[in-house]
């Protein structure tokens, strides 16, 4: 009995049979992924929902008033799936210490739900976590869901951490939580008179279900 | 400042792990040299025995405290009579550590939670009845109802299951809690489980079909230990010190059936046990400056 065909041979044989044509514009790498079905982009890793999720978090992109303590933080990136296409909907829950490291299990600060729009843009606004005692790193949590895609749980780190000594692509693993380094995003610092302010870019992939 | 303890005793050497006989008096402390001590509630030693190894990760007393149970951090469980030390059988259960452990009040059944999922076993020579994992959330707590006949597994995306041992069914899942349930408990009886949960609520629900039997009970704080009187009238709860500046922990006792409870702070706590004297006392054990303390709390009576 014949091996069967995976998508990509199946496309392979269709071009070189001529039985599949491509516009001349269009290369053959360009191609091949779209056709054959295969992932333009890896998924984010996920990473632990850990123990303080709370469930029904206000729809809100300001999980912090602004004039609670710690450095104010911007996180904004796009929500995609694997071929790329943005998820409009999709739905971010994302939640966090406070800059002395304690959640708020009472009630919803540093908790937030946040749609993505149009574009798959979402964003929100915060202040940096603190560290607490049983983790290594600062974190905020995200739980992310878009209709006819996987559910994705993952943390987003700071390169900026104390903790990876100036060196997260070395120190990463300190954190035993931090399975890949993807998830350690770089921190932008800028100086607002005397205030600094710290903005993060975190796209997030999702597999289609 | 809460209410200095009523017992305080020096524990010989790091404790790993610890329980409180969910029914009796007695205190059970694992310790990093493989020493395992069971204790008065006024810190006499009534045994101790060498369990090999590094101590246990975790231990639990079956309900009228024949057996303790500990689980290490290779995921072995050992199971031994309680009141002689002696081994009555060891089994691999996880291949991570054991971080939960339950047992039935005939002893048949044991329940072990690792970081993702529980894992329930036959006592008797080890085989695995079922388990349970959930898709993208980690294990929380489990519980075992006195027959053996059901668990109650919590994970942290705030899911209760109520699950039939014998098939690995899931009977009912409690999916209205805001927070993950950190402690579990099942009334003497069976019918009900307490959930002591991360935001602070203790809530009591019907075993059959998670629904709510009486109004909630907050703490301010997130409720590491749950327990069911022995008579089932009496839930006593104990929240947690998360933020030890503002925060004490507490134990709360709540009647189900009249309007009457009670609040008393312990001080600072960050781990619990807690169990109850046959007479109804509640026994709050925690790792404290320099050794265990214990706190007597008997249930209020309507005046």
């Amino acid at each position: 009995m014949p091996t069967p065909l995976n998508r990509r041979e199946l496309v392979e044989r269709c071009l070189s049979a001529g039985a599949l044509v491509l516009a001349p514009t269009v290369s053959l790498a360009a191609a091949m992924p779209l056709l054959a079905d295969e992932p333009a982009r890896a998924v984010t890793p996920p990473n632990v929902l850990g123990p303080f999720y709370k469930r029904k978090a206000p729809r809100t992109a300001a999980l912090a008033p602004s004039d609670v303590a710690g450095v104010p933080l911007s996180v904004e990136g796009v929500v995609c799936d694997t071929r790329g296409a943005l998820l409009e909907g999709a739905l971010l829950e994302v939640w966090h210490a406070s800059s002395a490291g304690l959640y708020d299990n009472d009630g919803y600060l540093y908790r937030g739900e946040i749609e993505a729009d149009a574009k798959g843009a979402y964003a929100f606004r915060t202040v940096l976590p603190g560290h607490y005692p049983g983790r290594v790193c600062q974190h905020v949590h995200y739980r992310v869901t878009a209709p006819g895609h996987k559910p994705l749980v993952t943390q987003l780190y700071f390169a900026t951490d104390p903790a990876f000594d100036g060196d997260p692509d070395r120190n990463f693993r300190k954190d035993p939580l931090i399975t890949s380094r993807e998830l350690v995003r770089p921190v932008a610092l800028s100086a607002d008179g005397s205030a600094v302010r710290a903005r993060v870019r975190f796209e997030v992939c999702l597999e289609r279900a | 400042m809460g209410r200095p303890p009523d017992h305080a005793f020096r524990l010989e050497g790091r404790l790993t792990a610890g329980t409180s006989e969910p029914l009796g008096d007695s205190l059970a402390a694992s310790f990093d040299d493989g020493t395992l001590r069971v204790y008065g509630p006024g810190g006499d030693v009534r045994r101790a025995w060498k369990t090999g190894g590094a101590g246990f990760n975790a231990l639990a007393f079956s309900p009228e405290g024949t057996r303790l149970v500990g689980g290490d951090r290779d995921g072995r469980v050992v199971v031994a009579d309680a009141r002689t030390g002696r081994e009555i059988g060891a089994f691999r259960a996880l291949e991570g550590p054991v971080g939960s452990l339950a047992v039935s009040r005939d002893a048949s059944v044991v329940a072990s939670g690792g970081d993702l999922e529980v894992r329930v076993f036959r006592m008797e020579g080890g085989r695995r009845l079922f388990a349970q994992s959930a898709p993208a959330a980690e294990l929380s707590t489990v519980a075992l109802s006195p027959d053996g006949g059901r668990a109650a597994v919590a994970f942290t995306d705030a899911d209760v299951r109520l699950v039939d041992v014998a098939t690995g069914r899931v009977l009912r899942t409690i999916a209205d809690l805001d927070m993950a349930a950190f402690s579990l408990a099942f009334s003497p009886d069976g019918l009900l489980v307490v959930c002591g949960c991360a935001d602070g609520t203790v809530t009591v629900r019907s075993a059959e079909t998670g629904e709510r039997v009486r109004a909630d009970v907050r703490h301010a704080e997130p409720v590491g230990a749950v327990a069911f009187s022995p008579d089932g009238s009496w839930v006593a709860s104990v929240g947690l010190s998360m933020n030890p500046a503002t925060r004490e922990s507490a134990i709360r006792s709540t009647s189900l059936a009249a309007q009457v409870a009670s609040s008393e702070p312990l001080g600072v706590l960050s781990d619990v046990s807690l169990g109850f004297s046959p007479g109804g006392v509640a026994h709050v054990a925690a790792p404290g400056p320099g050794g265990l303390l214990v706190w007597d709390v008997p249930p209020v009576r309507k005046a």
